[in-house]
């Protein structure tokens, strides 16, 4: 740490445009500031019309994050009795390359599990599954831990992933955050809602928990965990009771409106009352509010669909923006997913999750959802070692203790990372992997309609090798033919990752290098108001309120319906609930010096109700645990969480006290691969 | 009429959403030092809450701040000058380490070396001053997004004169609600800090009336971090001098905004010229407490009166000033409009930051596990605020309960108007009474819907361009004026060099 504040004159410091490349809807555009070789500050872009105000404190504690003493900067390897040695990366490119010839020989590359998840996006992620391809296949993962059952269900309804620009919020005059809390997850986004709310427009917010986001909306509704399909069923049928409908729009555009309407007619308000946990009032009045107050945007939150009956319960919601008319318009939208920017995608999500879309060299029979599971369960041949890159799924897949088991019957992990993470600690080798100031790449965003550049700002620290560079050294090693790898894998030289770059910008004119060295840029094709034409890319060229694929493809019903959780465990009776904070992107930052002033640990959250009469006392530590696990934690009071509902933020590491995962179970969500979290029931106990 | 000019600043509570970027931009810049990481010369608060440091607001502990003698002037708190020297050596009102917090890091360094076994081990919390392992006890704010919590919401000082019906009623559990509370150096125009200081260390510069500390002079008394109410300044325990917010001058004079306001995400600040009357002050800080809000806001002059101008030009206050002063955001709030109050009044220290007190979460109540807004008369929803009016009036009003329903009304007027002329849901005659009742016309509430919502940066920050040539050096003569406040201009501008 400094002991004075350092100045620079003008001429010492240059600024450069680059772009932050989490797993976040807000994908910020930023200004670096860089002296002497060094990140000095973080700055707003103002191009960047759905952020133009700046990043959220985890994009400023890049200046930490760059330099942080904890960062790993050589490889690591683990020797017989556990203790991590430095190795040089000409013993390490040797490790890897006999093991790796060790196990296709032996046991066939489909021995070998290569595990990606979100850490870092960017085009040249393709370049590892180059190599592998060129290795002769793997085995790969399906699914996705995320939003794929929102992705799916959105796409059997409208056809595809899309929705206004970010900025078209302050047009809506009603804005339902259902499962959202945007002023930690998306902060940006709150601008165009006060933008709304300043005009007059209304918020309403659906959370079991009373959050910064609901703290700005004139109702809050919180529902009981799980039940959100009811309650949109309920709301479906007070508006067609009330003819609250557009039906000009329903019968231009939509397929199997008469269908679904007969179907919700179970839904009185009585009966979702009681399922919600609602009182039938507070029912009707949020059905006549969206009845009557146009136009009308919907934001649903993802966590929602991490439930076994996640996409049943988006496509209940999405049934509302469509009865009402709600789609196509200024103000009026459906804003889950905005692909448009992923326009170097060949198969977009959800689809490109679904085992069948890789190539025919891969064994795809992992599911993300059920990773320890099925590793243990794989045969012909066995998984022998594993190799993880841009995750943690020791912290972030569900049911910790399962993967740890089926990490360690695996002989040989290689893990490439930044920091000593769960995932890390289970290594044989750890390779030091770059941040984002040290290789360039072009990202997009699934908020934000901009294609960026994320440019290369800064050597790479210490001895960090950046994963192309890795894969060029193993593939010359392995002795792939040169032609493949010249096609492949970019040299490890700037000017071959920009040749690499470059090669996916020939179709886009308008997507030059230079101008996206200045900051974020839309592709022609960008809608700024998608579906306003009319036209849904589905098979029947309409809005599907009833799909023959949602049977077909997930045997569900062809409309959208609520099928109610398993319900709680008697000796387990606490729903678990796990949303990110403010404080992390899933298990990243969490670590850092700046951000841990604000949050120094894993607290599990409840009502004082449920902890009093348990007889628990604020801040005591307490046995959480339910059949997957059990951790010690320390609880804390909080009036706004719903009743029998307690709260462990996601993307704690289990090196902080205790991740979510410890208590999750492997289950997929009934469509899309995804991965149901939230079925989740713990009992707490003094100890 | 002593006529000077003062940079302020006004934050618009509605907006804020806690994201913490203005602290941690402020950290990056100024406090990323050591022995300065526990300090946040900039931080958000979680209210109701204890703040940061815990409890600041309660004199009857902390004893900052000036009181009014029976004689009718004012002293410090702690004690007069003299008393203080007696203390030097131990002062009993200075917060504790843990009343802010202990800064730390997490040994993570540990997992590198420690075995692999079935339970991952725990990285341990370590000082940052000590070096030693720790139990954290504390942090900036704590009480994040969680004001529900007994032992920080129940403990918050402003909670008292609430009547206990609406006291419980906010405690009533799913009810309670928040708010964001940011604050920095409130760079007031009687400022304890300089009145306590026994090193003539800390001055008000001149042309802007930025309250600083000379390092060269500082020997570390501390009675500025005591003296001051707000607990803005602090004891660097590396270097052995206090520092604090120095509204980023460096920013300021090359044009910029203050790193705080730059990264503000919710755009919620506005930074402004005020006019003020320097020959008031010390009438201003010793007011009776019925009159100290009202005095405090009339001492703020009016830029367009050619009386001020003449007066303001005659002691030197350049042109670009006047016309800062003239377009200033913050004045538009303040006095203009009337929806921005200071903090603290009764502190009695006229600090210069002004807040907007936040009307969504005073909106409504809440039934059924549902926040209801929508009353039975003109005004019901702040009628049953879910955030009693009282507990607003003891931050911003010094307990006057009817300013602050005045200045919801206000707030709520703007967003009726809009809503009648965009949704169109509204009752045109009820909104004539309402804006009848305060006084609004329908050209004033889009104004201030425009400021409020659609600002551009240059809207925001509307200030002239620094005047370094003509600034009086002030560092020379610290001590000869440690006494007095605001001095401005009022010796001729002697250039540095």
């Amino acid at each position: 740490m400094q002991s004075m504040i350092r100045s620079y004159s003008p001429d010492e410091v240059t600024v450069f445009a680059t772009a932050c490349p989490r797993n976040c809807y807000s994908t910020c555009s930023l200004k670096v500031r860089v002296a002497e070789g060094r990140i000095i500050g973080i700055d707003p872009h103002a191009a960047n019309l759905s952020g133009n105000e700046g990043p959220c404190i985890k994009g400023l504690s890049y200046i930490e994050r760059a330099e942080s003493p904890d960062r790993i900067l050589h490889p690591l390897k683990r020797n017989a009795d556990g203790v991590l040695n430095r190795i040089s990366w000409e013993e390490a490119f040797e490790l890897i390359s006999t093991k790796l010839r060790d196990y296709r020989n032996k046991f066939g590359p489909h021995s070998i599990l290569f595990h990606a998840a979100s850490g870092m996006s960017g085009l040249l992620n393709t370049v590892s599954t180059n190599f592998w391809r060129l290795f002769g296949g793997v085995t790969l993962t399906y699914g996705n831990l995320c939003w794929p059952a929102g992705l799916e269900a959105t796409r059997l309804t409208l056809g595809a992933n899309k929705h206004n620009v970010p900025w078209d919020l302050e047009n809506a005059r009603l804005i339902i955050l259902w499962g959202k809390n945007p002023a930690e997850t998306n902060i940006q986004e709150m601008m165009p809602i006060d933008k709304s709310l300043e005009q007059g427009g209304r918020l309403i917010v659906v959370d079991p928990r009373r959050t910064p986001s609901s703290d700005r909306a004139e109702i809050l509704v919180q529902i009981k965990p799980g039940t959100d399909a009811a309650l949109a069923l309920g709301i479906a049928r007070e508006l067609i009771c009330n003819d609250w409908i557009d039906k000009d729009f329903i019968n231009s555009y939509v397929k199997g409106y008469d269908e679904f309407a007969s179907s919700v007619e179970a839904y009185t308000p009585e009966i979702v009352s009681e399922i919600c946990g609602l009182p039938e009032s507070g029912i009707k009045g949020l059905a006549r509010m969206i009845g009557n107050t146009k136009p009308m945007t919907l934001v649903p939150g993802f966590g929602m669909q991490r439930y076994s009956n996640g996409g049943q319960t988006i496509r209940c919601l999405l049934a509302l923006q469509v009865i009402t008319g709600n789609i196509g318009k200024p103000g009026a939208c459906w804003h889950y997913a905005n692909l448009q920017s992923y326009v170097f995608d060949e198969i977009k999500e959800p689809e490109s999750y679904y085992p069948g879309t890789e190539d025919r060299s891969f064994r795809r029979e992992v599911s993300v959802a059920k990773l320890g599971e099925d590793i243990l369960k794989l045969k012909d041949p066995e998984i022998k070692m594993i190799w993880v890159e841009r995750g943690n799924p020791l912290t972030q897949n569900p049911d910790s203790n399962l993967i740890l088991k089926a990490y360690r019957k695996a002989d040989f992990k290689v893990v490439i990372e930044q920091f000593m993470t769960d995932t890390a600690r289970e290594a044989d080798l750890i390779l030091p992997s770059k941040n984002m100031f040290e290789q360039a790449d072009i990202i997009g965003s699934y908020w934000n309609p901009y294609v960026q550049l994320k440019q290369k700002i800064i050597e790479p620290a210490g001895e960090v090798k950046p994963e192309t560079e890795i894969y060029y050294e193993l593939a010359h090693r392995l002795g792939f033919h040169p032609e493949e790898i010249k096609k492949n894998i970019p040299e490890p030289n700037d000017k071959s990752v920009n040749i690499f770059l470059e090669k996916y910008l020939e179709s886009y004119p308008e997507l030059s290098m230079e101008e996206l060295k200045t900051g974020p840029q839309l592709a022609d094709c960008h809608e700024e108001i998608p579906f306003a034409d009319g036209r849904f890319p589905t098979p029947s060229g309409k809005i599907e309120l009833l799909s023959e694929e949602a049977n077909m493809r997930w045997a569900l019903d062809k409309l959208p319906s609520y099928d109610p959780l398993q319900s709680a465990p008697k000796e387990f009776p606490l729903q678990l609930l796990s949303p990110n904070s403010k404080n992390r992107i899933h298990s990243q930052f969490n670590n850092l010096q700046i951000i841990k002033q604000f949050e120094k640990e894993a607290v599990l959250y409840m009502n004082p109700h449920d902890a009093i009469s348990r007889g628990l006392k604020n801040h005591e530590m307490v046995d959480m645990r339910n059949d997957k696990g059990d951790a010690r934690v320390k609880i804390c009071f909080d009036m706004g969480i719903r009743k029998t509902c307690v709260v462990l933020t996601n993307g704690h590491w289990h090196s902080d006290g205790a991740s979510p995962n410890l208590f999750t179970r492997g289950k997929e969500t009934d469509m899309g691969h995804g991965t149901a979290f939230h079925d989740n029931w713990v009992e707490v106990k003094k100890i | 009429m002593d006529v000077r000019s003062q940079t302020t600043m006004v934050f618009h509570l509605d907006k804020c959403i806690g994201c913490h970027t203005c602290s941690v931009a402020c950290k990056n810049i100024w406090t990323d030092r050591e022995g300065s990481e526990y300090m946040w010369w900039n931080n958000v608060e979680t209210k109701p809450g204890t703040g940061y440091p815990s409890k600041w607001e309660d004199q009857k502990a902390y004893k900052g701040g000036w009181k009014l003698k029976p004689d009718g002037k004012i002293t410090l708190i702690q004690g007069s000058k003299a008393k203080a020297l007696k203390n030097i050596f131990h002062n009993p009102y200075m917060p504790e380490i843990t009343d802010y917090y202990e800064p730390y890091k997490m040994s993570y360094e540990e997992l590198f070396t420690s075995p692999q076994g079935d339970d991952q081990p725990t990285a341990r919390p370590v000082s940052l001053i000590t070096g030693k392992p720790m139990d954290i006890k504390g942090g900036p704010n704590w009480d994040d997004d969680l004001s529900g919590t007994q032992d920080f919401a129940r403990k918050d000082s402003n909670l008292e004169g609430v009547p206990e019906s609406e006291k419980q009623a906010l405690f009533e559990l799913e009810r309670m609600t928040m708010f964001y509370l940011p604050r920095m150096c409130n760079h007031c125009l009687n400022p304890a800090c300089v009145a306590a200081c026994p090193s003539g260390a800390i001055y008000k510069r001149g042309e802007d009336g930025v309250v600083l500390i000379n390092n060269e002079k500082c020997r570390g008394w501390r009675m500025c971090v005591s003296a001051c109410p707000y607990k803005k300044a602090y004891y660097n325990w590396k270097d052995g001098k206090s520092e604090k917010c120095i509204l980023c001058f460096p920013r300021l004079e090359t044009g910029q905004a203050p790193a705080c306001m730059h990264t503000c995400v919710g755009r919620i600040r506005y930074l402004g010229v005020m006019l003020y009357d320097a020959d008031r002050i010390e009438d201003v800080s010793s007011a009776i407490d019925s009159d100290l809000l009202s005095s405090q806001m009339s001492i703020y002059l009016d830029p367009h009166d050619p009386e001020v101008i003449d007066a303001a030009k005659a002691n030197g206050i350049p042109d670009s000033t006047l016309e800062a002063a003239q377009k200033s955001p913050v004045y538009k709030f303040v006095k203009e409009w009337g929806i921005a109050l200071p903090l603290h009044p009764e502190f009695r220290t006229v600090p210069n930051l002004f807040y907007v007190p936040p009307l969504i979460s005073s909106m409504g109540s809440v039934k059924n596990g549902s926040y209801k807004t929508v009353g039975d008369n003109l005004w019901g929803s702040i009628e049953e605020s879910r955030l009693p009016v009282q507990y607003l009036a003891n931050l911003f009003s010094n307990g006057d309960t009817d300013l602050i329903r005045d200045i919801l009304k206000k707030l709520m007027v703007v967003r009726n108007t809009r809503r009648l002329e965009t949704v169109g849901d509204v009752d045109a005659e009820l909104l004539k009474d309402q804006l009848k009742e305060t006084g609004y016309t329908e050209e004033i509430a889009n104004d201030i819907y425009r400021l409020s919502s659609l600002p551009t940066m240059d809207d925001r920050i509307v200030i002239a361009p620094a005047h370094r040539e003509e600034a009086i050096e002030m560092l020379e003569a610290t001590a000869d004026n440690k006494g007095r406040t605001g001095f401005g201009n009022a010796e001729m501008p002697k250039r540095i060099h």
